[in-house]
């Protein structure tokens, strides 16, 4: 019965035009940047990169496929939560503002299955925009800018990553992404099991992100204590993987925080839409 | 347990914060019932038939169905129950077909395409299986409201309000689908609904439920003709017929024209009948059987 749930949870995110939003987005946002950076973008590496053409000898194509696949990740990654939680926000508050979340109730599964299903096709929707993000940034960047060494310009310095080098990080990359994105689908979830309109938990997920990000990032000693707990602080951690040599212990450290965060929203969710009162 | 009711209330108490929406609801219903749920607006009678349903938890009391608690077998119960809650609201932007198919899936039917074709058919919504549900009108949602409901063949169907927003047709269709579904396929029915007509001609057993109380419960036919009945006595010369029967002392209610409404006890209406002959006045027509209208206004004006 499970396995109907996450089915027919599916096929409803399927069919409804919202959530193609997402999807659509990315392509128009990735096919925007490849455009610009394909007329205007040697001026704009040329920018990055003078100050370091004092000391150092660039040789070779640095606009390539990779650093391409890098800057698109790294503007439209903050982004992407508001695609999502469109998307996941909505499961079941947007039943409840529907009134078929009555009718789903009164079927012959529990309200855990009929929670997890969502979760799961949830997490499925989710997977699907981060593998979409990683075909447009990584493949149509490499199409049309071609392979080369990536380099990456970090807080620590310049690494310079050979091509070869670069694939398994992005690929690990998008799974610590995924995983900041589940933790953000988790959330609006969790929200939407206490709001009866679709509108409320997006919002407020959008809020919480908005908040959280401002907390750390504020250099202010008062929230040194919970700075690094709050799942913000480890969304970009994918950016970690293209560092050298790879901060292995930092990267299991914001996996285990986003998993921990997972957990707890996840059994906030499952407490409360247990205990509903289903009353729209 | 197999003589044991097909639904059994007792003792039901229910409260939103401060709001005690219900004190004291017990009503049983046995199987191959169309049980009739009445009550004024904000008796209880939602309240109480979404705890059944487990869309809301019961602070208190007891509510067994099929033998077995709601609150432990939840599931199991619920693979036997088929049920609109007040108006049935699908998903707008899937057709008809694929919403039953939904619902049908998560209760476990057969969602094969014959069968969904077949329910389709059954409800009146032939040939409409592909359209989106943007385009239904209310009555046809009513009637795809049905459909979920009895996809996965349930004993027991609960309709609340079902006829609720639909034209005179729609409620003579719905009525005869209701009866069709007792009589022809034995399912046990509860029944609610604002119209007292409708529960009049379709509910052999009904409960009457006010300010969160069961005021009243069993078969239609006793409760109706209960010793205290209102008798309508269409006569000529009404006016003397009326004067005679206060002279008599004789409750008199009402008199609309040629027609006097009055209390009497069943046992007394053939001597009543003979005395109005005896004394000579044209008796027309006597309407003994007490109106669920009346009766139920009856049970609500006395809490």
């Amino acid at each position: 019965m499970f396995l109907q749930a996450v089915y027919t949870e599916f096929i409803k995110i399927a069919a409804k035009p919202r959530s193609y939003l997402g999807l659509a987005a990315i392509t128009v946002l990735v096919g925007v940047i490849l455009f610009a950076m394909k007329i205007d973008g040697l001026t704009y590496i040329s920018f990055i990169t003078a100050g370091l053409e004092e000391s150092l000898l660039f040789e070779g194509d640095i606009l390539n496929g990779n650093l391409m696949a890098f800057i698109i990740l790294q503007m439209l990654i903050i982004h992407i939560p508001l695609l999502v939680a469109l998307v996941t926000g909505d499961l079941i508050s947007g039943e409840a503002a529907m009134g078929s979340l009555r009718m789903l109730v009164t079927r012959p599964v529990t309200r855990t299955q009929i929670l997890m299903g969502k979760f799961t096709a949830g997490a499925l929707y989710t997977l699907l925009i981060v593998l979409w993000l990683g075909f447009m940034a990584l493949g149509a960047s490499t199409w049309l800018f071609g392979p080369g060494d990536l380099m990456v310009l970090n807080s620590d310095g310049l690494v310079v990553l050979q091509q070869g080098d670069v694939l398994w990080r992005y690929l690990s990359g998008f799974g610590v992404a995924y995983l900041a994105l589940l933790t953000i689908a988790t959330l609006s979830i969790t929200l939407s099991c206490f709001s009866d309109n679709s509108i409320g938990p997006i919002v407020t997920t959008m809020a919480v992100i908005i908040l959280f990000t401002i907390i750390g990032t504020l250099d202010v000693p008062v929230f040194d204590v919970v700075r690094p707990y709050l799942f913000t602080t480890h969304m970009a951690a994918w950016r970690s993987f293209f560092e050298d040599p790879v901060p292995y212990d930092a990267i299991l450290q914001s996996v285990i925080i986003l998993l921990a965060h997972i957990g707890v929203f996840l059994s906030v969710a499952l407490y409360h839409f247990n205990r509903k009162d289903i009353l729209s | 347990m197999t003589n044991a009711p097909l639904v059994e209330v007792e003792g039901l108490t229910k409260s939103y914060g401060k709001f005690q929406a219900l004190h004291n609801v017990y009503f049983n219903v046995e199987k191959g019932d169309v049980f009739g749920f009445l009550g004024p607006n904000g008796a209880g009678k939602s309240t109480s038939l979404r705890i059944l349903l487990g869309l809301i938890r019961h602070d208190g009391g007891k509510v067994q169905l099929f033998g077995h608690p709601l609150g432990t077998h939840r599931s199991e119960i619920m693979r036997r129950v088929g049920c609109i809650v007040e108006k049935p609201d699908f998903y707008k932007y899937l057709s008809a077909r694929k919403n039953l198919e939904i619902f049908g899936r998560m209760a476990g039917a057969d969602v094969s395409r014959q069968k969904l074709e077949a329910m389709l058919d059954f409800v009146g919504l032939n040939g409409r299986g592909g359209d989106k549900l943007a385009g239904f009108s209310h009555g046809m949602r009513q009637r795809l409201g049905l459909a979920q409901a009895l996809l996965h063949e349930p004993d027991l169907i609960v309709l609340d309000e079902p006829t609720t927003g639909l034209d005179p047709q729609g409620i003579i269709d719905m009525r005869e689908l209701i009866l069709r579904l007792s009589r022809e396929q034995g399912k046990t029915v509860i029944l609610s609904s604002h119209l007292l007509s409708e529960i009049e001609i379709i509910a052999n057993r009904m409960v009457v439920i006010n300010k969160g109380r069961t005021m009243q419960f069993g078969a239609v036919s006793e409760l109706l003709n209960a010793n205290e009945l209102v008798v309508h006595l269409e006569v000529g010369r009404p006016d003397q017929v009326e004067a005679w029967l206060r002279d008599k002392g004789l409750a008199v209610m009402s008199r609309h024209d040629a027609v006097i409404a009055l209390q009497l006890s069943k046992t007394e209406l053939p001597a009543l009948n003979a005395a109005l002959v005896s004394a000579g006045f044209e008796v027309y027509a006597i309407e003994s059987r007490r109106k669920l209208e009346d009766y139920f206004l009856q049970l609500v004006n006395q809490a």
